[in-house]
């Protein structure tokens, strides 16, 4: 069985200081200064496949992503992970607000290159803030899709135990392949780290790199995503009086934070 | 413009989700527009308490034997072909992200999540919603008919439901579908994920800074004894530090207490969103530089256990005094 799990590299935002948030040309945010992580919800599904794994006997992980260069150091961590395949989609337009178009690359990488009987991804990153991908992806293939899931498991033949949350509760499902798998809270799920020696022995191979026009997609965004439109974008701010409480000592402070601010309010609630 | 709200009669969580829904659209709609609930429920007990609590007066009802989204989705496209709305509003839980994206797509529509106001374009609608993981408020123009939209947790406020005489424009029974034929085996654990943190007065919430398990379990301990309720950011709630229904910022609870104490959080713009309606925000934390501060109305920079052990003390003494 083949497992494709898809992960995006995103700018850490919460690095950047007030300053560096300015709205540019087209609404956009230059955030190509800022530290790199993989998206923390893909991180999760990069660890629930792996687990995956680690109790199947014929499973074979492949890694997909879709954007520069600077993708390919993860990219060679999933190899030293042990990743049969790892692939990026180069794209170079800025794809924030264009879920479907990387909705669209993911499913014909998988039905024109690199067929998979499931698909793992996180639920949504941080820029775009769209949520959007897995389910379009599922639609884009006709495969149904799960989401919120916290593990999956091997069953009989074609078909896996999939766990995720719902609103209604934590739902277990016994699934027929294929699938997408959307993967969002999961506590202790980061990501694992490879030992120096499995990267020196399989991170090196080389990354299969697929220009988009390959899947006769038109690099021009504009051209594909006009339902919606980005027209306008503000900065939040969130500032309050911010007034520190001094004191010598934690007994000093709390006393003046109790009896100034805290007492009264106590009484209302 | 004529209106859907979808909703998940089957989950609880609907009965919070209607009244968000109604201030929602009651803001954004005229007199010219109509609306109309669909409610997707599994259980008749219910029926009459889904209608009343409708939030708008005219009423569909689907019965389905359980939440399956792939049953859910033909339902509603069924439902588009035969009583197309403009637009359908879904409330911002796990049904409503994956309804509102996936029919949208087979609606040949476009979908949006966590819109916060929407107003009539010239071609379309215009919505406003957060990105950049909340630090920015952007208005997106929905081009694509119809437009599928989830409205962001925390519209409500606290507003009641309006008073409406309802009527019911059909009761289908849909429990005869097969479009999630490939699950072999259902297992429902049911549980109530409701913390009522949303609700909270008084609200300590642990982060990364609070370092284990073991003290933000303390941290629960000294909430509970001054009649707070607790809840974790999401550093804390990925370390299983605490369930995840504890969990505060833009994936969890989206509060508004009349008191927050961050005990040990740095305060990453989506966990802001989640207390930014707070009446007084008090941070504790070692890191003077950390985003929260300046998001604080008063700020001690120190250890927030031991901080937090002495606001217990004071509590006591002051009860006792009192």
């Amino acid at each position: 069985m083949n497992a494709l799990v898809c992960f995006k590299i995103v700018p850490d935002l919460d690095m950047m200081s007030e300053k560096d948030w300015i709205i540019r040309d087209s609404f956009q945010i230059d955030t190509s200064f800022v530290k790199k992580m993989i998206n923390p919800y893909d991180e999760s599904a990069i660890e629930t496949a792996l687990k995956f794994s680690d109790a199947s006997e014929d499973l074979c992980l492949h890694a997909l992503t879709i954007g520069g260069r600077q993708s390919d150091m993860y990219l060679k961590t999933l190899y030293a992970l042990q990743f049969a395949r790892a692939a990026r989609v180069e794209a170079s337009d800025d794809l924030r607000f264009h879920p479907e178009i990387v909705a669209a690359a993911i499913s014909k990488y998988v039905t024109e290159m690199d067929p998979q009987d499931m698909i793992f991804m996180g639920r949504q990153s941080g820029e775009g803030d769209n949520g959007k991908t897995p389910f379009l992806v599922a639609e884009m293939l006709g495969w149904p899709c799960i989401s919120e899931i916290i593990r999956v498991d091997p069953a009989d033949g074609h078909f896996v135990s999939v766990t995720g949350m719902t609103d209604e509760g934590i739902l277990t499902q016994v699934v027929a392949l294929p699938c997408v798998f959307s993967v969002g809270n999961v506590a202790g799920a980061y990501m694992r780290v490879p030992t120096l020696k499995d990267r020196m022995k399989y991170g090196k191979k080389d990354i299969d790199v697929i220009d988009i026009e390959n899947f006769g997609m038109d690099s021009s965004v504009g051209m594909q995503t006009d339902s919606i439109e980005l027209k306008d974008a503000v900065v939040v701010s969130h500032k309050r009086k911010s007034i520190a409480i001094e004191g010598d000592s934690i007994r000093q402070k709390v006393k003046v934070l109790y009896q100034n601010y805290l007492d009264d309010r106590l009484g209302k609630v | 413009m004529r209106y859907t709200a979808v909703l998940n009669g089957s989950s609880g969580q609907g009965h919070s989700k209607m009244r968000e829904i109604d201030v929602f659209m009651s803001a954004a709609m005229t007199r010219h527009d109509t609306g109309e609930t669909l409610w997707l429920y599994t259980d008749n007990s219910v029926k009459e308490e889904l209608t009343a609590n409708s939030p708008t007066e005219a009423v569909r009802l689907a019965k389905i034997t359980r939440y399956q989204p792939e049953n859910c989705l033909e339902i509603l496209t069924r439902l588009h072909t035969d009583h197309p709305s403009d637009i359908y509003i879904f409330p911002d839980d796990m049904f409503g992200r994956e309804m509102s994206v996936r029919s949208a797509f087979r609606m040949h529509g476009s979908s949006l999540m966590s819109v916060c106001r929407i107003a009539a374009a010239h071609k379309g609608i215009l919505c406003r919603k957060r990105v950049y993981a909340s630090h920015v408020l952007a208005t997106f123009q929905m081009n694509a008919r119809p437009f599928c939209i989830t409205i962001a947790n925390g519209c409500a406020d606290g507003i009641p439901l309006k008073d409406r005489t309802h009527r019911i424009l059909s009761d289908l029974d849909c429990t005869d579908l097969s479009a999630d034929g490939f699950v072999r085996q259902y297992e429902l654990k049911a549980e109530n994920s409701d913390t009522g943190i949303e609700q909270s007065k008084f609200l300590i919430i642990a982060g990364r800074g609070c370092k284990n398990k073991k003290t933000v379990e303390k941290i629960a301990a000294i909430a509970q004894k001054m009649g707070a309720d607790y809840g974790v950011s999401r550093p804390a709630a990925m370390s299983a530090w605490a369930p995840m229904d504890r969990l505060v910022g833009v994936s969890g609870a989206m509060t508004r207490p009349d008191i927050c104490i961050a005990a040990g959080v740095s305060g990453s713009a989506a966990f802001l969103a989640g207390i930014e309606k707070s009446k007084f925000i008090i941070s504790i934390n070692t890191d003077e530089h950390a985003p929260i501060s300046k998001c604080s109305d008063v700020m001690i920079i120190d250890d927030a256990e031991q901080v937090l052990e002495e606001i217990l003390v004071q509590y006591d003494d002051g009860k006792r005094g009192k």
